[in-house]
């Protein structure tokens, strides 16, 4: 299998396009070659020999290349260049790649700063409908620190849950080890959010004073209780072809 | 009977795969083992090079896909199955036409029977 996954790799992985359509062509293609070899295998009884036909049959991975890379749209094209930007890469760890993601959302937050700053010196003097640029400052610094923040905590979180769901990159399969992860991200929104408003703000009055009754605390707990299910189920629905992707990926195809 | 292979087949393979579905729904390997047979082995494709031409007509909407259901467990990679749509009937239809007037025209410029 390996050895035709290396066939199917050299064919596909310089072909632009995102993680979804590229998963999608080397399955389909490995598939096309693995029935090829049990045919020839029938026929013939003879592994070597079987798996030899099966490539000549499959035909050259470079002619193949030039004949995907036709049936490219402009749509794989800037999924392709989204993934280079943010996408995993080989050799990348969980901590690394999750820094990355969150490098990438604060670098898309900041430029936004001096559109606010304009406005805000825009702002008429006691006009209350305009925040003055240290209001804006604050929370510009709170905005940038805590979206890059929720982001790398959910990415780590995410993997490592993966990981273990599925048993992936030597990490024993454990629900236990799961429910402990989805368990890590409850208190990770509420901590956040109390940075958030401190930074903001300059007070944690405003989350505190938002959690006075009995309905707002229930809204509240379930909201938070919302952010692991969702983890769990996030990563139920998208780890295999995550799994499957780095799998690919981290093929060395040689040359 | 001499191979057909290479450029020879080219312009025309996406059309034949349309007209391996007509008989039903069918995954890349199927396809090409109806083509081989309709052919009665004289085609020589790269077997490869189906897949460009299946996803340039999936994207011209002349089939669709999906995978293959696993209702028993799996064994190796998963497959794909793509089905005609009613453009790609419509399609077929003309492509019929336009290769039948093709071989009326060119076979009567080389004097042999059409």
């Amino acid at each position: 299998m390996n050895a035709f996954m290396v066939v199917v790799e050299r064919a596909v992985r310089p072909v632009q396009a995102g993680p979804k359509k590229l998963l999608r062509v080397r399955e389909e293609l490995l598939a096309h070659l693995t029935s090829i070899y049990e045919e020839e295998l029938a026929r013939r009884g003879d592994e070597s020999a079987a798996r030899a036909e099966a490539v000549r049959r499959f035909g050259d991975p470079g002619a193949l290349t030039v004949e995907l890379r036709q049936s490219v749209t402009w749509s794989d094209r800037i999924d392709a260049r989204l993934t280079r930007m943010y996408g995993w890469r080989p050799g990348d760890s969980a901590a690394r790649y999750s820094a990355r993601l969150a490098l990438m959302i604060a670098l898309v937050i900041l430029p936004w700063l001096p559109l606010a700053l304009v406005t805000a010196g825009l702002r008429r003097p006691h006009d209350e409908t305009v925040p003055s640029a240290a209001a804006l400052l604050r929370l510009f610094g709170g905005v940038g620190l805590l979206v890059p923040l929720v982001v790398f905590v959910l990415s780590l979180l995410s993997i490592r849950i993966r990981d273990a769901m599925f048993g992936a990159f030597g990490t024993p399969q454990s629900w236990r080890r799961v429910a402990g992860l989805a368990g890590m991200s409850l208190p990770a929104f509420p901590v956040l959010g109390l940075l958030f408003f401190q930074i903001s703000l300059g007070n944690i009055d405003v989350m505190a004073d938002q959690l006075t009754t009995t309905t707002s605390l229930v809204a509240s707990a379930v909201g938070y209780l919302l952010v692991p299910v969702s983890l769990v189920w996030f990563v139920w629905k998208l780890g295999p072809d995550q799994i499957r992707h780095v799998e690919w990926v981290s093929l060395d195809i040689g040359g | 009977m001499e191979p057909i292979s290479g450029d020879a087949l080219r312009g025309h393979l996406e059309t034949m795969a349309l007209a391996s579905l007509e008989t039903g729904e069918a995954h890349g390997f199927e396809i090409l083992r109806r083509l081989t047979e309709a052919g009665s082995g004289a085609l020589r494709l790269k077997e490869g090079s189906l897949y460009p031409a299946l996803y340039r007509l999936e994207q011209a909407g002349l089939i669709a896909s999906e995978w293959e259901a696993e209702s028993a467990p799996r064994r190796g990679p998963r497959k794909r199955v793509y089905r005609l749509t009613k453009q790609g009937v419509k399609r077929l239809a003309a492509g019929r036409a336009e290769w039948q007037q093709f071989v009326h025209v060119v076979g009567t410029i080389l004097g042999a029977p059409a």
